[in-house]
């Protein structure tokens, strides 16, 4: 049985007709299943543990880049559970990068259940699947056996799943890329042409990672597009976490 | 082997502003463009380049040196010293290659094909080698 999970926002009257739509498209398929409507008061996380406990075997996330994550998080506590989505909203980046077409479309991706087994990123006590990135001076404690860290200010991306121009990272290969970019800046190029000032990026391929900040109590992590807040972020690849229904387009 | 820009095949790259401290170990190719401190030890091969400042004992299948390394280097295959070379410590490896101006301060052990003989060599003090 599927059980689908809407995102709040999409009570807002402009997307009923594209609901109505991907409805008569999933029951024309065959897959049509349990429909429950997050709230105020009704988690993500709440809902699915109730929706497993009642036997759901796949949970199919409703919404844009944040519905996904979080339902993510979700069902990743859960083994044996398949997950898909259907992206509806402006931001669609982590469906996009698993093959899933807008609206409609997704409906035919899921009814073909093309499913992988995929790594995840565990921060804390949180899961991920694209990447986590913590801006200011901070320094990564990587495999507990060496410490990478900017000299003079960047930021620290550790990715599951990513296209990047210059690197990409593959949830299969049981492994995160720790990626540091930093600023080098010429004279020239910093006093005149600030744009023109090129970025280095530094990649270490990694298992476990922990992100302390010196002199800082707390510090923000954005893991999914979700803000967590934390003194240091404790970070590993967890292989092969969860089922993920994809399209034939995705990028891994 | 690495050619020389060596950024497509590398694995991990260390980039020109980033300090790594430790034991630093990979499984495949390493291009290094910043500062490391500790030990470096690649299953592929190292790629250093002029910008780089290492003090941290080497470990490689083959090594392309550009830049500074105060540690010893031991490949199993290659070491290539270009004409910005900088290092202070001793080399170990099948086929040592020096350009004109690199500077070598140690000693180089050239382990003979086939056999567990070694010819070595010490330069006296720090000096621009030439070709």
């Amino acid at each position: 049985m599927y059980h689908y999970i809407y995102d709040s926002f999409l009570s807002d009257p402009k997307h009923a007709k594209l609901l109505s739509q991907i409805e008569n498209r999933l029951t024309d398929l065959g897959i049509y299943g349990n429909v429950h409507r997050l709230a105020l008061f009704k988690s993500m996380k709440g809902t699915i543990q109730d929706a497993v406990r009642r036997g759901a075997k796949t949970i199919i996330a409703v919404g844009d880049d944040g519905t996904v994550a979080k339902a993510i998080d979700a069902v990743a506590e859960f083994s044996g559970v398949s997950f898909g989505a259907i992206p509806v909203g402006e931001k669609h980046t982590i469906a996009q990068l698993l093959g899933i077409p807008l609206g409609v479309e997704a409906c035919d991706v899921l009814s073909a259940r093309l499913v992988e087994d995929l790594d995840l990123g565990k921060v804390n006590s949180h899961y991920f699947l694209t990447s986590l990135e913590v801006p200011g001076q901070v320094n990564a404690e990587c495999d507990g056996q060496y410490t990478v860290s900017p000299v003079a200010g960047g930021h620290i991306r550790v990715c599951n799943l990513s296209m990047g121009e210059r690197h990409t990272s593959d949830p299969r290969d049981g492994r995160l890329e720790t990626m540091v970019r930093t600023a080098t800046r010429g004279f020239f190029s910093s006093m005149f042409r600030p744009a023109l000032a090129t970025a280095g990026l530094s990649v270490f391929p990694t298992q476990k990672v922990v992100i302390r900040a010196e002199g800082k109590a707390q510090m923000t992590a954005i893991a999914d597009g979700q803000p967590y807040a934390d003194a240091e972020f404790r970070i590993e690849v967890m292989p092969k976490r969860l089922k993920v229904i994809v399209g034939k387009a995705r990028t891994i | 082997m690495f050619k020389k820009d060596g950024e497509g095949s590398a694995e991990t790259i260390i980039a020109n502003g980033v300090k790594v401290e430790g034991d630093f170990a990979s499984p495949g190719n390493v291009r290094i463009e910043g500062i490391v401190k500790g030990s470096v030890k690649a299953d592929g091969d190292l790629l250093v380049t002029e910008s780089a400042m290492i003090e941290a004992d080497v470990t490689a299948a083959n090594a392309i040196v550009s830049g500074e390394i105060r540690g010893n280097i031991t490949a199993h295959d290659k070491i290539e010293l270009t004409g910005t070379a900088r290092v202070h410590g001793d080399i170990m490896s099948k086929v040592l290659t020096v350009a004109a101006g690199a500077v070598l301060d140690g000693r180089c052990q050239v382990m003979l094909e086939g056999t567990r003989e070694t010819v070595t060599t010490r330069t006296k003090q720090p000096k621009a080698v030439e070709a």
